[in-house]
Parts: C-alpha cells; structure tokens; sequence
C-alpha cells in the first residue's frame, strides 16, 4: 500500500510534465482546454500501472483490488480537479496579478494596480477566454451561451455562496 | 480494507466540511483561507496523530492497532477532498466574473446579451479594489503609508507563479 501512497503523491508531477508536453503539441487551444486534457491522457499510464501494483499484490483478493482502483480513482481525480484550478488560477486570477504586479515594482498604491491592471479588461478578457474556449458564441453581437453544464456551476456555486452567508 | 478507507476518508471531509459550515455560520473569519487550512488540513492531523498514538502505543487501547500505513491512506483521501473544496472556494468567496457571465448570459436566453449589457452588470473597480481587500485580509500583502507592499508569503505566492508559468513556457496570466 505504500506504494500505491507514493505513486498517487507523485502524480501530480506526471499531469505537470503531460500539461507542459501539450502545450508544445497544442499551441492553439484553449490554455484551459490543455489543462483538462493533461489530467485525462495521464490517466492511462498511471492506472495502468496501479491495476499492475494492486493486481500481483498476493493478498488482494478481486474485490479489493476493485476498492483499491476506485480508492485511486477519487485521489487522482481530486489531483486533476486541483491541478486544473492551479493552472486556472495562474491564467485568470486576478489576487495573482495583482501580487505578481506589486513584486514587479517593488510596492505600489491602490490607484496604480487599478491603472495597471486596466478597469476595462478584466471582462473583456474573460469574454474573450469564454469565446475561445466555444463555451460561448457570438451571434449578430449577442453571446449566446452553448454549455448548459457551466451555468448550472454557476448557478450552484452562487447558491453555496449565499449558503456560507457571503 | 480500501473499503473502510474510502468510508472513513470521506467521513474525515465531511466532518471537517460541517466544522467550517458551522464557523461561517457563526462568524467568518477574516482571514479565510488561513482558517480552512487550519481546519481541513491541520485538525485532521491532529485527530490523526492522536488516532495514531492511541491504536500504535497498544497498550493504551489493547487490540485496535491500525497500521500508519493505512493512517497515511486515508489521510491522503482526505486531503484529495479538502483540496478540491479549498481550490472551489475562492469561486464562491470572489464571486469569479467567469462564472457570473456564465449565469447572466444563461439567464438571458434565448436570446443572449450584447457586451454593453454584460458589462452593466459589473463595478468594474470593485473588481479589482475587493481583490486587494482579500489579500490584505489574507495577509499577502500590507499597507504602509497608502503603498502596498507583499508579506513573505505574498512574495512566495508571487515567485511560485511566477516560476511555474515559466516552466510551463507560457506568459504570465493575463488575470
């Protein structure tokens, strides 16, 4: 069991490697869309080489290797699912601009950081992102949603807001 | 056996996950993420160190010892989980713009909306004042003399990005 322990800690290394191949392979896709797509191709090596490691294990029985592989299964997932938000808050947050902005100079007044970062942009890029990545399309100047799935997110994540009494 | 690891991980999250309903509930703390770290991450680890030190020491409890192996296998679950919930956080505290076109564009279908109305729908200051509210609050950054400066962990925070946007080969984040 223990290595089944170190293989899943270092797996976020595997999805890191994996993200940074395809970026090279896939320069004009959705950065977002990258990020996705590393955690599911590094998927098959890695279980593969779990089923290997539970399977001649002699004391597993069938069903314990079926527990072992789902017990993986919601590690890694939890793995890819933070790898994503790692990337996307790299990409899109705005707490880390603003941080990485002040490093740049050393310190810096309210006003500059909002001079700096542009008022009109942070939208504008979003949209932008929203477009590329074909979650929404533009049509006769009137976005129009395409991904149902995000909007009950959304929806979801805005409730959970109101729920912790934000 | 991964079975009883799997029940007793989730349990693990779900009891740490009602611990932090309950203190938002009563008053939330200022520096948030400081308090989900400590809550989900370093309170399990204390219930697990204390597990570990009743079951190990076997004649504190005779004939319940769990191997630290196992210990460490369903801290690691719990830790998967909290990680998710830690990392879908901030969606709900900063109130992510990506997210809120997403519910004003949805709501608005058929028919959608232009950039002008999407736009009306945002304080386009307060995107960024707020922002800086939070980082104070969380401690990565302080106010001298109405200059912002990092802390430590503002300026770790920064370098890690930093860093990591470079090895990947890309530009820094665009925000």
């Amino acid at each position: 069991m223990i290595i089944l322990i170190i293989i899943l800690l270092l797996s976020p290394f595997l999805v890191l490697m994996t993200h940074k191949l395809l970026l090279r392979s896939l320069k004009n896709q959705s950065p977002q869309i990258v990020a996705i797509n590393a955690g599911i191709f590094s998927t098959i090596p890695l279980f593969f080489l779990i089923w290997l490691l539970l399977s001649n294990h002699s004391s597993f029985s069938n069903e314990n290797i079926y527990w072992g592989l789902i017990y993986s299964f919601i590690i890694y997932g939890g793995i890819i699912y933070s790898y994503y938000h790692l990337f996307n808050m790299s990409e899109t947050g705005r707490r880390i601009k603003i941080i990485c902005t002040i490093l740049a100079n050393g310190s810096l007044s309210k006003k500059s950081i909002i001079d700096i970062y542009g008022t009109a942009n942070p939208i504008e890029i979003r949209l932008e992102r929203l477009l590329h990545a074909k979650i929404l399309s533009l049509k006769n100047d009137y976005y129009i949603l395409n991904k149902k799935f995000l909007y009950w997110t959304s929806s979801l994540v805005e409730n959970w807001r109101k729920f912790l009494g934000f | 056996m991964f079975k009883s690891i799997i029940i007793i991980g989730v349990s693990y999250f779900f009891l740490c996950l009602f611990l932090h309903i309950i203190v938002w509930k009563i008053n939330r703390p200022k520096n948030d993420f400081l308090a989900l770290f400590l809550i989900f991450l370093f309170f399990p680890l204390a219930l697990y160190f204390i597990s570990f030190l009743l079951f190990y020491v076997n004649n504190i409890v005779p004939n319940s010892y769990i191997p630290l192996e196992t210990l460490l296998a369903i801290y690691l679950l719990h830790l998967s989980l909290s990680s998710v919930y830690i990392q879908s956080y901030p969606l709900a505290q900063a109130v992510s713009p990506s997210l809120k076109i997403l519910k004003i564009v949805g709501d608005a279908m058929p028919k959608g909306l232009n950039k002008q109305e999407i736009f009306h729908h945002f304080d386009l200051s307060d995107l960024i004042i707020k922002r800086i509210e939070d980082l104070s609050d969380n401690k990565f950054i302080k106010n001298e003399n109405e200059c912002l400066t990092l802390t430590y962990f503002g300026k770790f925070l920064a370098k890690f990005f930093i860093f990591y946007r470079a090895f990947l080969g890309l530009p820094p984040g665009k925000g």
